[in-house]
């Protein structure tokens, strides 16, 4: 059984074969902001998830004019295919697909098993400059329908299927923040309570691929309980792990309605007067 | 608490090789790139854990780690030691 969209994946091999061309828009995004400039694909070019996809007026998405600017300003206009990667098994590519999907842009896709099988597969990395010229891009109004806000989450608690992303430690409220970061954070730990806890690491394979849709279906639908036709949410600690899950919910899975909840627990676990379950239990 | 390392073969440290944290269930926790030091760091709660090797080419080592309350641990993986996919996996 294919994924509900094959066509937003593209595989290493076939990146590879394509290098040159110059109708491939190649997008890296990774957690480590300095890892590009170590060593990129050929042709490609960065987003930094930390400065330039942030709002700096407020926490949130750059506004639309922003976002516009920011993709044309890497030669982008919204015809173009772009291919996005990173480390991490794609997971700050997979928020930056989420973005591109808000702001309505068609033709996105990420490269499976994004930087780090690329570099396993010892394929070139240069730290050449990529020349670009700017170009006008013109963004559709943001899509509400993929991302869920604070209200909606405190109204909706135990009436949809909420899907906590991040590790079981922190799910129980154990950790506050991912393993390979410092815990300094001032909210409540735990999770949202009736939330299922899916760490969304369980859909890549050992090569940041991912898994195939059958065992897809056996973790997010048959086990964790997601309707197939949803409404379901995703949610983690600042918006980046939950993007992934919610490329596999609504893209490979092809669950209609799914949002992506990007204040997370960050928002979530500093709100006064909110209920917060911990423990290993939804 | 910390749990660094450093990823060398030939005595010389290897700049991105891929370093993954396990949980005692086998999950993946976190994946880190070593730095041109070859260095990584964690910062996980204290109980028992699985360092995860990837080199270049294939190559996978796998290395139990248990870290108690308050602990900074700091490991060494040698990449002489890691298999190609397929063989016997190193004893722990």
């Amino acid at each position: 059984m294919p994924y509900a969209k094959p066509e937003i994946l593209i595989s290493t091999e076939e990146v590879a074969g394509r290098l040159g061309d110059p109708s491939l828009h190649i997008v890296e995004v990774d957690e480590d902001t300095a890892a590009y400039e170590k060593g990129h694909i050929r042709g490609a070019v960065a987003l930094n998830w930390r400065d330039e996809l942030q709002s700096k007026r407020s926490r949130d998405v750059v506004e639309k004019e922003g976002f516009e600017q920011l993709l044309g300003s890497r030669g982008i206009d919204e015809s173009s295919e772009v291919i996005l990667y990173g480390g991490n098994n794609n997971w700050f590519a997979a928020y930056a697909y989420w973005y591109l999907k808000y702001y309505g842009h068609e033709r996105v896709r990420l490269m499976d098993g994004g930087r780090k099988k690329w570099e396993l597969e010892e394929r070139e990395l240069t730290t050449d400059t990529t020349n670009v010229t700017p170009v006008a891009y013109h963004a559709k109004d943001p899509d509400s329908a993929i991302r869920a806000r604070r209200d909606e989450v405190i109204a909706q608690t135990g009436r949809v299927t909420m899907v906590d992303v991040r590790s079981p430690e922190e799910y129980a409220g154990v950790l506050a923040a991912p393993a390979h970061l410092p815990q300094e954070m001032a909210q409540r730990k735990g999770h949202i309570p009736g939330a299922v806890n899916v760490p969304w690491s369980r859909a890549a394979n050992e090569d940041g691929t991912f898994k195939p849709v059958e065992a897809l279906r056996e973790l997010y639908i048959e086990t964790a309980g997601v309707p197939e036709g949803g409404p379901a949410l995703a949610y983690c600690r600042i918006g980046e792990r939950s993007a992934y899950t919610w490329v596999v919910l609504h893209e490979l899975l092809g669950i209609r309605d799914v949002k992506n909840y990007d204040g997370s627990w960050t928002e979530y676990g500093s709100l006064v007067e909110v209920p917060i379950s911990t423990g290993p239990e939804p | 608490m910390r749990l660094h390392g450093r990823v060398v073969r030939s005595g010389e440290p290897v700049e991105g090789a891929y370093v993954q944290l396990l949980g005692p269930s086998g999950d993946f926790t976190a994946e880190v790139r070593t730095d041109e030091t070859g260095r990584f760091v964690f910062y996980p709660v204290p109980g028992d854990w699985v360092l995860k090797l990837f080199l270049p080419g294939g190559y996978v080592l796998e290395q139990a780690v248990s870290l108690s309350e308050g602990q900074t641990m700091s490991v060494q993986l040698v990449g002489e030691n890691a298999r190609a996919r397929g063989e016997p996996p190193p004893s722990r």
